[in-house]
C-alpha cells in the first residue's frame, strides 16, 4: 500500500537509479537491437523495441548528472529522520 | 502621479521662484514641482492650461513603467526633462521628491477619490494578468477551465451513465475547430468537476468507513478500538493521490512506449482516471449497509459499468477521428490491447483501494 508523497518520490528515484545503472559496455551493447537508430523507416511505427532503447538511452543522457544530488538528498535525509 | 496633477489644478499654482528642491519642504507640495523643473533650467513657466489635457490620461501604465524612476533622489534627476514626454512630466518630479507627500485629507474630494480608485483597479487588473500569465507557464489555466465548464444537467447525465452506460448509444465526442465542444453541451466530453468531487468524497467516505469499522489488533480486547483518527484521513488522502499518479504514469508510459498516436491529452487521462472513484463511493456506501455481500456486489456491478463505460468511450478518443479504419493495422491492435488494458485496470484499482475499508 502506497504511504504517500514521498514513498512516491524514492519509488521515482530508486526506479531512475535502475535505468541508469546498466552499463553501457557490458550489458547493453550485447543486447540485440541495441545501436539501431538508423534501422527505423520514416513514417512507419517505431516497434516497442525501440521505443524501449530510445527510453533508456534518453535517460541515462538526461538524467545522470541530476541524479546525484537527488540521491545525496535522500540518503541524507535517511541518515537523519531514520 | 495624476494625484499630484490634479492636486496642482485643485489647489491653484503657486508662484514660480527658483524654490529649492529639497523633500523637506512641504509647501510645496502640489504643484511647483512642474514648474521648478523648468525653472532650474531656465525655460519659461508653463501655463495653467499645460498639464490640463492630461489631466484625465489614464496614466497608470506609464506609472508601472516608472516605477523604477520614482526612486531617485533630486540629484540623479537631471537627466527627465530631457526625455519625458508633456504627461509624464508630473509623475517623474513628483517621484523625485519623495517628501511631497500629499496629505490624507486629498482623498476627500470626489474627483481625487475617483482618480485613485480607477487607478487602483488598474493596477489591480494589470497585477492580475501579470500572474496569470506567470502561472499559464506551469499550470495551463486556460485548458483547465474547459474542463470545469459543467453544469447541473452534465453532471446527472454523466453521473448516470457511469452508472448504467447500457442504453447509450451516441459515444463520439463534437469538435469545434479541433477541440473538444464545451463538457456543457456534449455530454461525451471528459470534466475534471466530477472527478474532483469523487476524490474528496472518496477520501470523506473512507473516514466515515473506518470510524463505523471496529477492530481488534491484540489478542484479546476488552473494548473494541475505532480505526479511525484525523491522521488516517490524510494518508488516506495521499495515498489515493499516489495511485492516481501511478496509474496515469504506466498509461503514459504504454502509450509512448506502443507510439499510438491519440488525441489524448494528460488531463483527459486524469479524467478518465478518477471516474472510478464514484463507483468506489457507491461500492463502500453499499458495503456500510449490508458488510460484505453488499460491498462485493455493488462493486462488481459498478465494475462491469465502468469498464463499458471507458471502452466505449475510450474507443472513441484513442482511435482519434472516430472508428475509422486505420492505414496500418498494427496500430488497431496495439489501440485495441491498449484500451483492453486501460479499461481492466480500473476493477483491480477499485478493488485494491477499497478492500481495507471493509471489514
Amino acid at each position: 500500500m502506497a504511504f504517500g508523497v514521498y514513498s512516491l518520490l524514492e519509488a521515482a528515484v530508486l526506479c531512475l537509479n535502475a535505468v541508469c545503472v546498466l552499463n553501457e559496455e557490458r550489458f547493453l551493447s550485447k543486447l540485440p537491437g541495441w545501436g539501431g537508430s538508423h534501422v527505423q523507416g520514416f513514417g512507419e511505427e517505431p516497434g516497442i523495441k525501440t521505443q524501449i532503447f530510445h527510453f533508456i538511452r534518453s535517460v541515462k543522457t538526461v538524467m545522470k548528472y541530476p541524479l546525484i544530488p537527488l540521491n545525496i538528498c535522500i540518503i541524507l535525509f535517511k541518515l537523519i529522520f531514520g | 502621479m495624476t494625484i499630484a496633477r490634479l492636486g496642482q489644478q485643485v489647489r491653484g499654482r503657486k508662484p514660480a521662484g527658483g524654490e529649492s528642491r529639497g523633500p523637506g519642504d512641504g509647501t510645496t507640495m502640489y504643484d511647483p514641482q512642474y514648474q521648478q523643473q523648468y525653472d532650474i533650467y531656465g525655460q519659461p513657466v508653463p501655463q495653467q492650461g499645460g498639464p490640463q489635457p492630461q489631466l484625465f490620461e489614464d496614466t497608470s501604465g506609464q506609472a508601472y513603467n516608472n516605477y523604477g524612476n520614482q526612486g531617485y533622489g533630486g540629484g540623479v534627476d537631471y537627466g527627465y526633462p530631457n526625455t519625458r514626454q508633456g504627461g509624464q512630466q508630473g509623475q517623474q518630479a513628483y517621484g523625485a521628491y519623495p517628501g511631497n507627500m500629499p496629505g490624507p485629507q486629498i482623498f476627500q474630494d470626489p474627483m481625487v477619490a475617483n482618480m485613485a480608485m480607477q487607478y487602483g483597479q488598474s493596477l489591480a487588473s494589470q497585477g492580475r494578468e501579470y500572474m496569470d500569465k506567470k502561472i499559464e507557464k506551469y499550470v495551463s489555466t486556460s485548458q483547465i477551465k474547459y474542463y470545469f465548464a459543467v453544469d447541473t444537467h452534465y453532471v446527472m447525465k454523466k453521473l448516470q451513465l457511469l452508472l448504467f452506460p447500457y442504453t447509450h448509444t451516441d459515444w463520439s465526442v463534437r469538435y469545434e475547430q479541433d477541440t473538444p465542444v464545451q463538457p456543457r453541451h456534449e455530454v461525451n466530453a471528459p470534466d475534471l468537476y466530477i472527478p474532483l468531487m469523487a476524490v474528496v468524497t472518496y477520501i470523506l467516505v473512507a473516514g466515515l468507513c473506518l470510524g463505523l469499522q471496529k477492530s481488534c489488533v491484540t489478542g484479546d480486547c476488552p473494548e473494541l478500538l475505532h480505526r479511525f483518527s484525523p491522521d488516517v484521513l490524510g494518508m488516506q488522502a495521499s495515498s489515493a493521490l499516489v495511485w492516481l499518479v501511478l496509474e496515469i504514469f504506466i498509461i503514459l508510459a504504454t502509450l509512448y512506449v506502443t507510439a499510438i498516436q491519440t488525441h489524448i491529452k494528460t488531463l483527459d487521462l486524469l479524467a478518465f482516471s478518477s471516474y472510478k472513484y464514484v463507483g468506489m463511493i457507491v461500492s463502500l456506501l453499499a458495503g456500510l449497509v449490508m458488510d460484505s455481500l453488499g460491498y462485493y456486489g455493488v462493486l462488481a456491478y459498478c465494475s462491469l459499468s465502468l469498464v463499458v463505460f471507458m471502452f466505449r468511450t475510450l474507443r472513441w478518443q484513442v482511435q482519434g477521428s472516430g472508428g475509422t479504419m486505420e492505414a496500418y493495422s498494427v496500430g488497431n491492435k496495439r489501440r485495441l490491447y491498449l484500451l483492453l488494458f486501460m479499461s481492466g485496470l480500473q476493477p483491480l484499482m477499485m478493488w485494491w483501494l477499497t478492500h481495507h475499508l471493509v471489514a
